[in-house]
């Protein structure tokens, strides 16, 4: 009995919470509503505004998910508690989501403030991009590796290329978007598949099966 | 025949046989990597049918290794499973045998 084989025990045991796909739906969707926020913002709409449909997808996206979660997959896949505590693989994921996510308000302030001012103009934007491409892709690699689920190196390289295809595109700011937009939608009929087939390879539990 | 001393005795000897058995070993591995689970879980997880599942939790129960407590999930009733303390000091304490067997073994 190796930590080796522990480890595999742990994957697996993430890997099966994404077998259904809802959080590919929810994660596509607030990526792509965060692609439109740019046209939105050009159609005179005042910034916070354009960012509203984005933020109400989390906001009202995550009871969703937890209630479709509830009604159609408890039943069909079971009960899983995993705790921060015995899990080191989801410790590690959570600190890199909120150390990125801190990031990311961090610039967000700085560029609203117009601190970045002279750093863009001096033509090392792209460095930001760049920053922001390796780590969504490497975030997206070490979900794929310690949750077992392979598609989400697919999501690390379509939505890690999106910000400096973007700057590529940068002929319009609103072209400019349109890889996160495809790389949201992507994550979308994607999970939109894997539902389907979650639906199909995971009849509903007997009642006895439940109860034990 | 003499009967040996502890000493004398393989490190493998006193295994614990409750353990070490595939289908209990999955069992016991994916129940020390989560909080808790229930028993449709632990069936995707295993592979076992759940009449055998269940025949082997059923026999972590009586040895005090696991705990089996009712839940409710939108008024539907759920058995969600969890190692015990002894459960856990046990797997610790096989996992350990088991490692030290194979670490002494040449290559």
């Amino acid at each position: 009995m190796s930590t080796n084989q522990l480890t595999q025990a742990s994957r697996r045991s993430l890997a099966l919470t994404l077998k259904d796909g809802l959080w590919d739906i929810l994660l596509g969707s607030f990526f792509v509503l965060l692609a439109i926020q740019e046209p939105l913002e050009k159609q005179g709409l005042k910034i916070w505004v354009s960012y509203l449909p984005a933020i109400l997808t989390m906001g009202l996206g995550l009871p969703i998910y937890y209630m479709l979660k509830r009604k159609f997959v408890v039943p069909r896949m079971g009960l899983v508690k995993i705790s921060l505590r015995k899990n080191k693989a989801r410790r590690w994921l959570l600190g890199l989501a909120v150390a990125l996510q801190i990031v990311t308000l961090i610039i967000f302030i700085l560029a609203f403030r117009g601190t970045l001012g002279n750093f863009v103009s001096a033509g090392f934007s792209w460095t930001i991009d760049a920053f922001f491409s390796v780590a969504i892709f490497g975030f997206f690699a070490f979900m794929a590796y310690t949750m077992s689920t392979s598609r989400f190196y697919v999501y690390g390289i379509l939505l890690g290329s999106s910000p400096l295809l973007g700057l590529l595109l940068n002929t319009d700011e609103v072209v400019s978007h349109i890889p996160t937009f495809v790389a949201g939608l992507a994550m979308v009929l994607l999970g939109i598949a894997t539902f389907r087939a979650f639906m199909k390879n995971y009849p509903l539990a007997e009642q006895e099966e439940v109860n034990g | 025949m003499a009967k040996k001393n502890a000493e004398e005795l393989h490190p493998l000897a006193d295994l614990d046989r409750l353990i070490h058995s595939p289908a209990r070993l999955m069992v016991m591995t994916y129940l020390y990597v989560v909080e808790s689970v229930d028993y449709v879980y632990l069936t995707h997880l295993t592979g076992l049918t759940w009449g055998n599942l269940a025949t082997h939790v059923n026999k972590l129960e009586e040895a005090g290794y696991v705990q089996i407590e009712k839940t409710f999930v939108d008024k539907k009733p759920y058995s969600v499973i969890n190692l015990t303390k002894k459960g856990r000091q046990s797997f610790k304490a096989y996992k350990q045998q088991m490692q030290d067997v194979f670490d002494d073994l040449p290559d």
